[in-house]
């Protein structure tokens, strides 16, 4: 199986993965995913990835619990969040990547993470090597595929779109038509896929704002000792309560 | 329930956040641990010894001129014992005399250094009342040699000056009284003056003498009268009798006598007929005899017709004189009654008179009694007591009647009270945990950045979706692991530091 070619620790090759262009059925397709080999369990301490069986377990469950209730929120069908912070570091890319890595854990369904942090962009940690593409570089070539810019990771089930290399406009392209069509188009195609947007703080960037209305639910990550209350309830207003689904204090 | 459930989950979690601060200042924590900890020794170290000694002194409450003018004068009352030695032994020229006997100040004469040395003796200095009668002196000082002359001295004086004072006391009480005593006697003297002329410019006698003149006179009265009434009576009576009684009385007694005894002859002789003959010896002896006895009757009354021509005075009736005369006598008696019983009214009358003269002089004398009785007590009690004074100056004199007695003598201070370096050395510590600890809580209570779960609850209208515990990875962990090794090798460095002052400290180097 082309799975498992890697998993004995040798460098992996960031890809671009084979998604079949017809669609298959539920778990078939998704065990037949082209993936890499496996991140080894201290690459993923060192990324501070979430993984079963792992010593802290209150991190796990905390995430674990997190998915129920986003699951619960999201209805049956799959859905697009934002997570999105009040500050710099403020750790809204940990959260993010973690969500992906349990949503993933479930064998029936696929996460994608999408970094759309053009300031500070932190998921091309999940691959080895430099992405060619991103998610600027689509937005801003209509040649480029779909395709061309996800990339999978060491962690089965988990994709990943890093942000590009065009991040210095990158506000204008996500209020683009071909920004919703790509969400829309990546949403609908798999209804066992879930994707996650990493961005840039709400209360700093217009980015968040922009996203949060091609996003079905927005997790607000509040950062420990950082920020005060009155900057919390301003992001609250702003995003609006509709879409809101939670905050997530993160220690 | 639910409410102390909760604040106990705030204590926890304000517990797990500070614990979290002060891994994250742990730098800053450590390096406040080492400043204050120091800082506190170095204080330690510095910090003057306090030696400290006390005597105390048994205050006899009584004062002298209390139970000398009991019941006479009001004397004011000594109200707080402890003010008033506080007041002597604070006085300046108690401490200057110590500070001369003790040679504090090298030049006696200099005002400026003596008023120094006395401000710092005041200082150290401290009078409390211990219960009613004890009072105890206490002195703190740097030098337990000095702390100890200073007590002492302090002690003698004071016991000194209070017995001086108590003498002083004492004799002005005996002059006190003894003026007093003077004054009453002049007063005494006054009133029997006065008492001593009344009596001599008034002769009327007392109340009670003329009224038992009164009442005998009205006896007197009483009885003339009815000696009166009774002799009118028997006058009258006499007077009756003797009209009834004639001037002249016929003298036919004897010839009377013989005719009676004529009369039994003859019936004896009748008798002595029936039986016998009228030739029976006694029947002639028998009218013989009746014969003698009429011859007899006849010369009788011859007699008497002879003597009744001749004096006519032998014939006045002696009863009828008898009444006459004594008539006489009773009538002159009833006068001369009369006579005293006038008088005697006319004494009850100047009676009368003599006791409204008493009625109007009697308040004054009563007032002048009164003035002399009270005198003379008062004067007497007076005598009395300046004896009881004189007595009490004596033993003040002698020294027998002090009022303060020193109960527990000073005792020379081998050990320092106060705050010393052990303390200090045992507190340091403590203190430089507490500190960065408190303020570090202070921080976490103040700053207004959220770091509790229920802060970001008031803080949002959302629900919270989950907490996310801190996950640091292993590159953080190794870091933090040699930050901790660092930072343990620093406190173990400060902690030898410290040890190492404390035992310097002990071995006298520092």
């Amino acid at each position: 199986m082309e799975k498992d070619n890697f998993a004995d620790g040798k460098p992996r090759r960031s890809q671009v993965v084979d998604l079949p262009k017809q669609a298959q059925g539920g778990s078939a397709r998704i065990a037949n995913m082209a993936e890499l080999g496996r991140m080894s369990v201290e690459e993923m301490a060192e990324r501070r990835i979430v993984y079963p069986g792992m010593p802290n377990k209150a991190v796990l469950n905390t995430f674990r619990e997190l998915r129920t209730q986003l699951l619960k929120l999201g209805g049956s069908n799959n859905f697009v969040i934002m997570v999105t912070s009040l500050t710099d570091n403020a750790g809204s890319s940990f959260i993010a990547t973690n969500l992906g890595a349990v949503f993933a854990l479930d064998k029936t369904k696929t996460a994608l993470l999408i970094d759309c942090n053009l300031y500070d962009p932190s998921l091309e940690q999940l691959l080895d090597v430099e992405p060619d593409y991103g998610l600027t570089d689509y937005l801003a070539e209509e040649k480029l595929d779909v395709n061309d810019i996800i990339y999978a990771t060491g962690i089965p089930r988990l994709r990943v779109v890093p942000v590009g290399t065009h991040t210095e406009v990158g506000a204008e392209y996500f209020s683009s038509a071909r920004m919703a069509g790509f969400i829309d188009n990546l949403k609908t195609r798999y209804p066992d896929r879930y994707l996650i947007l990493d961005t840039p703080p709400i209360g700093m960037w217009a980015e968040a704002r922009i996203l949060a209305d091609l996003s079905d639910l927005v997790v607000l990550v509040v950062p420990y000792g950082r920020v005060n209350e009155a900057q919390v309830a301003a992001a609250v207003d702003t995003l609006g309560e509709d879409k809101l689904a939670g905050v997530i204090f993160n220690n | 329930m639910n409410g102390t459930s909760s604040q106990i989950g705030y204590i926890f979690e304000f517990i797990r956040v500070l614990l979290r601060e002060m891994i994250r200042y742990k730098t800053w924590v450590i390096l406040a641990f080492a400043v204050v900890s120091l800082a506190v020794l170095g204080m330690g170290l510095v910090f003057p010894k306090k030696y400290s000694s006390s005597s105390s002194v048994f205050a006899d409450q009584q004062n002298i001129i209390k139970p000398l003018l009991e019941g006479q004068a009001a004397t004011t009352s000594v109200n707080d014992q402890g003010r008033l030695v506080r007041e002597v032994v604070m006085s300046p020229r108690l401490l200057q005399q110590v500070v001369i006997d003790l040679g504090l100040t090298p030049d006696v004469n200099n005002e400026y250094a003596m008023e120094a040395e006395v401000i710092k003796l005041r200082g150290g200095l401290n009078v409390e009342n211990m219960g009613s009668n004890f009072i105890k002196l206490s002195y703190v000082g740097n030098d337990p040699n000095l702390v100890y002359n200073v007590i002492s001295k302090v002690t003698d004086l004071f016991i000194k000056n209070a017995s001086e004072t108590k003498r002083k006391e004492s004799s002005e009480a005996f002059v006190f009284i003894d003026k007093q005593v003077k004054t009453y006697k002049g007063q005494l003297q006054e009133a029997e003056e006065r008492l001593k002329a009344f009596t001599s410019s008034n002769y009327d006698g007392s109340d009670q003498t003329v009224d038992a003149r009164i009442s005998g006179l009205r006896q007197e009265i009483e009885t003339t009268k009815l000696n009166i009434e009774e002799t009118t009576t028997r006058i009258a009576s006499l007077e009756k009798e003797l009209s009834s009684e004639s001037q002249f009385v016929e003298r036919r007694f004897r010839s009377d006598v013989y005719r009676e005894r004529l009369m039994d002859a003859q019936s004896q002789l009748a008798t002595l007929k029936l039986t016998y003959t009228d030739s029976h010896p006694d029947v002639v002896a028998l009218q013989h005899q009746i014969e003698d006895m009429q011859r007899a009757i006849r010369d009788t009354d011859n007699r008497q017709n002879q003597s009744q021509r001749g004096n006519t005075d032998s014939n006045v009736n002696p009863l009828y004189e008898r009444l006459r005369s004594d008539i006489a006598s009773q009538k002159v008696e009833v006068d001369s009654m009369r006579r005293r019983l006038e008088r005697t009214e006319s004494l009850l009358k100047d009676e009368y008179a003599r006791k409204q003269r008493i009625a109007a002089r009697e308040a004054e004398l009563a007032e002048l009694n009164r003035d002399y009785n009270v005198n003379r007590s008062i004067y007497e009690d007076m005598l009395g007591r300046k004896e009881r004074a004189r007595l009490s100056m004596t033993l003040d004199v002698e020294g027998q009647g002090v009022t303060y007695r020193i109960q527990e003598p000073p005792v020379y201070p081998l050990t320092p009270t106060g705050l010393r370096f052990m303390h200090f050395f045992l507190v340091g510590p403590v203190l430089g945990f507490l500190v960065p600890i408190a303020v570090l809580g202070l921080y976490v209570q103040f700053d207004p950045r959220i770091r509790f779960r229920g802060q970001l609850e008031a803080a949002s209208k959302v629900p919270i979706l989950g907490v996310v515990p801190h996950m640091a990875s292993p590159l953080a962990q190794r870091m933090m692991r040699s930050d901790v090794i660092l930072l343990g090798g620093f406190f173990v460095i400060i902690l030898c530091v410290y040890g190492a002052i404390a035992v310097a400290r002990y071995k006298g180097i520092l």
